[in-house]
């Protein structure tokens, strides 16, 4: 029985993981404790989640039975941290598959695919895997093969312009989901979905031509000195054929993997790629695939975690996929902690009334939602979330507006596990939907109703289903909220303002309740509001 | 040397790393160097950046990658089609054969200039190119025929054979995730742009056939 930390020190969204005995017991991604978004602090090193997980566990990084590093890796930061004791590094894109299979919760055969941006020299792996055993069958080189994830990175970075500098006034890894989120808002362009095909194509097994990120960065500038992106009408064009090639090329990608391996119906995926939810809907929609799943943190945060899962495997105690029931490994604080942050402010204290909190939600107020362990990954899944009414669009001013957001982003629900059906065409990969990993169209009945969480042009959604046993006590609010409104689900952000990580610890948390971006904040079983 | 498309220069040397300039109508080309690995077909990427042949502020106006030693690679040329995209114009692939090629040898040892001499010839008879040879040690010079020939000709490409120290541009060393190595395309890492391997590991024999790829 070993304990084993996971760290990556790669180029972007470095993190450390804690696995013991085969479980996972604490993770964390460096952004949330720099308060710097990834995608605005690239090359830094896990510092302070490193310390962090040290304060939390009781553990050392150099204490530890075993530690696992992932290419590329600072090997000076993690030999340092080591202090003199051995510590292996393991491939990218192994750690990402690693991570996807063994909290996938499949069971039997499972096709585990990785593709990314590149890590170390390659830009996809595939792992078929069955009882716990991971047989990598086929991979990507980036000196030879084409990246998608390179392409929405430079599109995302030039399609608003350059500042001063030539910096990208959008900031790739981390506004690729703005630019998803315009692409409904756009429509089928020949000549552009021909444009972003001249650098990237799919056939037989690979994405061509190789150097995608080079190239795409000179198309862009190129359509940019064009004068196609000047408008906000021409980015949502570019948005929407960037999305549908890449859905087009996955799909036939996918298909002639399930011709080579047709046994394999379970896929589990990760990296930065499938960060993108319309992806996901498209290939959970595919008529062979039984079930879908995402790894939550399917980014470069992920890979901590994937590393210390692969090492647990390798030394026989890790021995099947685990079954989640929420990605919550971060920090916690009890309620003496909580208070004493508390003191700071002159806030009003009562209990948590789960009833009251139902009826402000269904009057439009806004809830900040603060409970037990940070949520790792990019998504908050009700323990550092903000809760809002559904029912309403005008609802996406105010809270655009609080948060600072552009209009583009979508906003997501929570729904009630026992009403997911009702409210969507499918309910394949619920698993996965416990991590708002995919979207679903929602059916006709439910688009009104629920306005303010469906996207408007194409009707879907990114639900998080929930249930009594991932979040017991957000389920118990929402089943208050359902007996007042007849619905079954409750808008779901990320707690944070746009542009800043999501919240760690209370006193952000306080700090968003001072400057009234919540108008009550639940945290552990009280309310706080302002006096 | 250049070559002419249309109404596009495009400029290219190979006697101090590869280099690449585009004298044209458009503000923006992309240039691409691959290397083809030894027993392969199939090349890989080096470096692919786009330049501008115009005055455009933040662009740079050369393409220029600092690898001296021998490489079997290919320069790729794109500019922007409004219709279709990318769109590849040229595309050259380094060959020597029947070309003038200089070897700048740099040792105050005879005897070793005299074996890296017999090197650079091995290599010349394989490529079938013209070599000319430039050391300390001027009887050694005199013996290659192409000696008293070559003013004013530009040689098609520049070998330095020596243990060159690593240079300021190695800049790429200062990445510790590279561990003190020059990276390319995520495949290709080298100690220096004169040598692929740290001289300070290898014989006066392995020093030139790294070079010069024998």
């Amino acid at each position: 029985m070993s304990t084993i930390y996971g760290i990556y020190t790669g180029y972007h969204s470095q993190s450390i993981s804690l696995v013991k005995d085969g479980e996972i017991i604490n993770c964390l991604e460096e952004e949330r404790m720099t308060r710097l978004k990834a995608g605005d602090n690239h090359d830094c090193l896990p510092e302070k989640s490193h310390t962090k997980i040290e304060e939390v566990t009781g553990l050392k990084f150099e204490d530890s039975d075993y530690r696992v590093d992932v290419f590329p890796s600072h090997k000076p930061y993690t030999t340092l941290i080591s202090k003199g004791k051995p510590y292996e590094i393991i491939s990218h894109h192994t750690a990402h598959c690693a991570g996807a299979y063994f909290t996938s919760g499949m069971d039997g055969k499972v096709l585990t695919l990785a593709y990314d941006g590149g890590g170390h020299e390659h830009l996809m792996k595939i792992f078929l895997c069955e009882d716990g055993k991971m047989l990598e069958v086929f991979n990507l080189e980036q000196s030879t093969s084409g990246s998608l994830p390179h392409i929405w990175a430079f599109v995302t970075s030039g399609i608003m312009g350059y500042d001063q500098y030539m910096q990208g006034k959008w900031k790739m890894c981390k506004d690729e989901g703005k630019l998803m989120g315009m692409a409904p808002e756009g429509h089928y362009d020949e000549k552009i979905y021909n444009l972003l095909s001249s650098v990237i194509k799919y056939e037989n097994f690979n994405f061509l031509p190789s150097a995608t990120a080079e190239k795409t960065k000179f198309l862009i500038d190129s359509m940019y000195d064009d004068g196609l992106m000047k408008t906000p009408k021409q980015r949502e064009i570019i948005s929407y054929n960037l999305q549908k090639l890449t859905e087009d090329l996955m799909i036939e990608f996918f298909n002639d993997i399930h011709k080579k391996f047709p046994e394999y119906t379970k896929i589990a995926l990760a990296g930065g790629l499938f960060a993108n939810v319309k992806l996901n809907q498209k290939l959970n929609e595919l008529d062979w695939l039984d079930e879908l799943f995402v790894y939550p943190p399917m980014g470069d945060e992920g890979l901590s975690l994937g590393a210390a899962l692969w090492k647990s495997n390798q030394l026989g105690e890790l021995k099947k996929p685990l079954k989640l029931t929420n990605f919550s490994f971060g920090p916690s604080y009890d309620e003496e902690s909580i208070y004493e942050f508390s003191k700071e402010f002159d806030f009003i204290r009562t209990g948590l009334d789960y009833d009251e909190i139902a009826k402000d939600i269904h009057s439009g107020k806004i809830i900040g939602w603060f409970d037990g362990g940070m949520e790792f990954g990019p998504r908050a899944l009700g323990n550092r979330s903000l809760l809002v009414r559904p029912t309403q669009l005008e609802t996406h001013k105010v809270l655009n507006r609080r948060l600072n957001r552009y209009d583009t982003m979508p906003f997501a629900p929570m729904v009630l596990d026992e009403h997911f059906e009702d409210l969507f065409t499918t309910n394949k990969s619920k698993y996965s939907a416990q991590f708002m990993t995919i979207c679903y169209s929602t059916k006709t009945e439910w688009i009104d109703k629920i306005p303010a969480v469906v996207q408007k042009s194409d009707k879907t959604a990114r639900p998080q289903v929930i249930t009594s046993e991932n979040n017991p006590k957000i389920y118990r609010l929402m089943k208050r909220y359902f007996e007042l409104s007849s619905i079954p689900a409750i808008l779901n952000t990320s707690f944070n303002t746009h542009g800043e990580p999501i919240i760690e610890n209370p006193l952000h948390a306080f700090n968003h309740l001072k400057n009234k971006v919540v108008d009550k904040l639940v945290i552990g079983n009280y309310v706080y509001q302002n006096r | 040397m250049y070559t002419k498309i249309d109404n596009i220069k495009i400029y290219y040397n190979f006697n101090d790393g590869i280099k690449v300039n585009i004298d044209g109508p458009d503000n923006l080309y992309y240039v691409e160097l691959r290397e083809y690995p030894k027993k392969s077909q199939i090349s890989k990427l080096i470096q692919g950046y786009h330049i501008t042949s115009k005055n455009i502020y933040g662009q740079k106006k050369m393409f220029q990658v600092d690898i001296k030693f021998y490489m079997d690679f290919e320069i790729l040329v794109y500019r922007y089609d409004s219709d279709i995209g990318l769109s590849l114009i040229w595309s050259h692939r380094y060959n020597d054969r029947g070309k003038l090629v200089d070897f700048e040898i740099t040792t105050n040892d005879e005897d070793e200039a005299k074996f890296w001499m017999s090197k650079v010839l091995q290599y010349s008879k394989t490529r079938g190119c013209k070599p000319i040879i430039k050391s300390k040690f001027d009887n050694l010079n005199k013996l290659t025929p192409n000696f008293f020939n070559i003013n004013g000709v530009e040689p098609y490409k520049t070998y330095k054979i020596g243990r060159l120290p690593k240079s300021s541009t190695d800049w790429k060393t200062v990445d510790d995730r590279f561990q003190g190595v020059i990276n390319f395309g995520n495949w290709k890492s080298i100690w220096s742009y004169e040598h692929p391997r740290s001289w300070n590991e290898l014989n006066s024999s392995q020093i030139v056939d790294d070079i010069l790829g024998l």
